[in-house]
């Protein structure tokens, strides 16, 4: 088996969609995110990226939000 | 009993930006100001309200809400409100239909709570619109609390929130969460251990330890103790929780919501691609607020002579026909002269309220964070603080209270420090009224030009000044930044002119009471002399203009001056109403205030509205701490009096040594 690389949302390229694989801090901010719908299985889209490494914006169970990019780097995604 | 048995206390809550404020002025026909960006309410605010029985109801406005962990400040005080409830309490959960999903997971939380409750659904109608019929039987069964689709007519939802609280339809749920069986064992023992309904207990198992402490102090180690025991259950315990809500409202939802196919999108979403764009965005922006300021200072140039000259008739009338004495002079030197020059700049900032106003509730401003973003991170701020400072335009008192919502602390502390610098619109008006002394017939263009650089060095100043807090004194690593991406929305003129009528009336009424009264004691002072033992005759608003002068002569400003900037300590339009007594109790004949300061001269001759003065007076205007509202309100948003009087120390000291230099090297 070859070992998948574990991706972020911030990988994606704007308009992608894919499943979350979980939230890897276990602090008060990743239990935010779960509150947030960022459960593992949910699809998000990310819509844009402001920049290279600015904010996202993501589309999680119909709604837009905007997060940091340090935020969406603690939420892996399926590949 | 402290509290009557006939009282009902209700309390708003829900997710950030579904409108539940909306709903708080309806319920209770406040004004509290609604906006399209979450975080608009800070505090709880509550009104008394009596219902078609005339029993009264407390209404409670809370921040929005996102989930039992409570991450921000702001909501761990409402899991605090709403512990101390007895059963007189009532909640009136609040649900946006177009975000049902993940508002539902708030609403299972705060079901469980025990509290009697009453879920109404805003914007059912622009979810239908979108291709999303909602069926409130199926969603009713299973949440087993009685659902009110409210209507989007302010009429009829006005008339169904009173129905509401006169049948009193609010109903504690019996819906009853199962976890994996692991999990659920711990809750339930817990449950049983401590007493507290089953909401409780997963609120208190999510939120750090030291938020709850005083509230349930002796019950602190069975929390510990049941933490411990989940931790050995499942590591993961606190994902699986939220995860199996989750997975349930997903089920609820494929029921109770039917897709539309011919229904249509956001109509304004295509905007988004211009507005959000890495290039052009930023470009738009840039276009749309030099466009916004010059439309501000162009057009109210207008109406501003028309009320000048309506300023000056009046004056004149009252000298023709109110009999000569001590009233006519109060009324025409004292009042119109002081209150009537203050009066003279409504136009303009009736415009500029309006115009922001119109930015934000159209959701733009919050586009505005999304991409200054990156910036604001090299400063070491969030988007979030942006906002919070852009607030500051039309006073910096509700800029201050933006803060609230930023959950660092060292930020929001470096926010705060930093906000007066961001021009409020009370500024203007001496910036306009200086201006017109510097350039006296200046193109439009150019005075608006230099009324936008104005703003920008204050704005630029303040984000510079943020950055060398945040590297050198008030360093963090990270802070956490998440925020929703309000609709772009049509402007709703009904709110906007809500706001405009409340803004305008709140710098009316300030006119009305703090520049009037000050303007007449002035006045009354002005002409009060009193005899010294020596037989000298002094006047103690010149005394103490003479001896503030000493203080302000270094940066070029006159007794006059220097009395108007002590006066203006209270609200800053008093510099203008007190420079606007001042000369005219002197003056032989009535004229503008702005005549009487191009006509002013010192015992040498020379004009002492100088261009060297007139720099030093508008940087002074813009770098100095010196509004007692927001002196006050520092000391209340950093609980410190030593933060706040370090911060009006060190601006004022700052100030006065920039305003020294530039006056020098002008003069």
């Amino acid at each position: 088996m070859v070992t998948k690389m574990i991706k972020q949302i911030s990988d994606l390229t704007d308009g992608d969609t894919a499943k979350v694989l979980s939230v890897n801090r276990k602090d008060a901010l990743g239990i935010r995110l779960l509150e947030l719908g960022f459960t593992p299985g949910t699809p998000v889209r990310l819509i844009r990226s402001a920049s290279k490494r600015g904010p996202i914006e993501v589309l999680i169970r119909g709604c837009r939000l905007m997060i940091g990019l340090s935020e969406a780097q603690s939420i892996d995604i399926q590949a | 009993m402290n509290s009557p048995s006939y009282q009902r206390t209700i309390f708003i809550v829900g997710n950030p930006n579904v409108g539940k404020t909306t709903l708080f002025n309806d319920l209770t026909g406040a004004n509290e100001p609604v906006s399209n960006y979450n975080g608009s309410t800070h505090a709880a605010k509550s009104r008394l309200v009596f219902d078609n029985f005339g029993k009264q109801n407390l209404v409670y406005d809370l921040p929005g809400v996102y989930g039992a962990s409570a991450y921000l400040q702001e909501e761990q005080q409402i899991f605090k409100l709403l512990y101390q409830s007895n059963e007189h309490n009532r909640i009136l959960l609040v649900v946006n239909a177009q975000q049902l999903e993940r508002n539902l997971f708030l609403v299972t939380q705060i079901l469980e709570l025990g509290i009697p409750t009453c879920l109404v659904i805003t914007f059912s109608e622009h979810a239908y619109k979108q291709g999303h019929a909602l069926s409130i039987a199926v969603l009713q069964q299973a949440l087993k609390i009685p659902i009110i689709p409210l209507s989007e007519a302010p009429q009829l939802r006005r008339r169904q929130l009173r129905d509401i609280l006169t049948q009193d339809q609010f109903q504690t749920s019996t819906l009853d969460f199962r976890y994996a069986p692991n999990i659920q064992r711990c809750c339930d023992t817990l449950e049983a251990k401590s007493g507290l309904s089953k909401g409780w207990c997963e609120c208190f198992l999510f939120q750090d330890s030291q938020h709850y402490a005083e509230l349930i102090a002796d019950k602190a180690p069975l929390f510990l103790q049941t933490i411990d025991e989940l931790n050995q259950a499942d590591h993961h315990w606190k994902t699986r929780m939220i995860a199996a809500r989750y997975t349930w409202i997903e089920q609820l939802v494929t029921r109770c919501i039917q897709h539309i196919p011919q229904g249509k999108r956001h109509t304004l979403i295509p905007w988004d691609r211009l507005f959000l764009h890495k290039v052009w965005g930023p470009l738009a922006g840039g276009v749309i607020f030099f466009a916004m300021l010059f439309a501000v200072f162009s057009l109210s140039e207008y109406p501003m002579r028309v009320c000048e000259w309506g300023i000056q008739w009046l004056q004149l009338w009252i000298n023709t026909h109110l009999p000569h004495g001590w009233l006519q002079a109060l009324i025409s030197e004292g009042i119109i002269g002081g209150v009537g020059n203050v009066l003279l700049f409504l136009p303009q900032f009736v415009l500029m309220v309006t115009c922001m106003n119109i930015l934000e509730n159209t959701g733009y401003l919050a586009r505005i964070t999304f991409l200054l973003d990156r910036l604001m991170k090299k400063i070491g701020l969030s988007g979030s603080s942006f906002i919070a400072l852009i607030s500051c335009y039309a006073c910096t008192i509700p800029g201050l209270l933006q803060t609230r919502c930023l959950p660092n602390r060292e930020e929001r502390l470096t926010t705060l420090f930093v906000a007066p610098w961001v021009n409020c619109a009370s500024r203007i008006p001496i910036y306009l009224l200086l201006l017109s002394l510097l350039f006296d017939d200046l193109a439009t263009w150019a005075k608006v030009l230099i009324l936008i650089s104005i703003y920008l060095t204050g704005l630029l100043a303040a984000l510079m000044l943020a950055a060398i807090i945040r590297k050198y004194i008030l360093k963090t690593r990270h802070f956490a930044q998440i925020n929703e991406m309000p609709p772009l929305l049509y402007p709703q003129w009904n709110y906007i002119l809500k706001v405009i009528k409340a803004q305008t009336w709140f710098f009316l009424k300030k006119s009305g009471t703090v520049v009037l009264g000050f303007s007449i004691v002035l006045w009354c002072c002005l002409h009060t002399n009193f005899t010294l033992a020596s037989g000298k005759t002094i006047n103690c608003v010149h005394w103490l203009a003479d001896k503030l002068e000493l203080i302000f002569k270094p940066i070029g400003f006159d007794g006059n001056i220097s009395l108007s900037l002590l006066s203006a300590f209270g609200a800053r339009e008093n510099f203008i109403s007190t420079l606007g007594v001042l000369y005219n109790v002197d003056a032989k004949q009535p004229g503008t205030l702005r005549t009487f300061l191009q006509q002013a001269v010192d015992a040498q001759g020379n004009p002492i509205y100088s261009l060297a003065t007139c720099v030093s007076l508008i940087l002074f205007f813009m770098f100095s701490l010196q509004c007692i509202g927001t002196f006050i309100s520092i000391k209340h948003e950093t609980y410190s009096w030593r933060k706040t009087l370090l911060q009006f120390a060190f601006m004022n000291a700052f100030t006065y040594g920039l305003c020294f230099t530039v006056y020098h090297v002008l003069a």
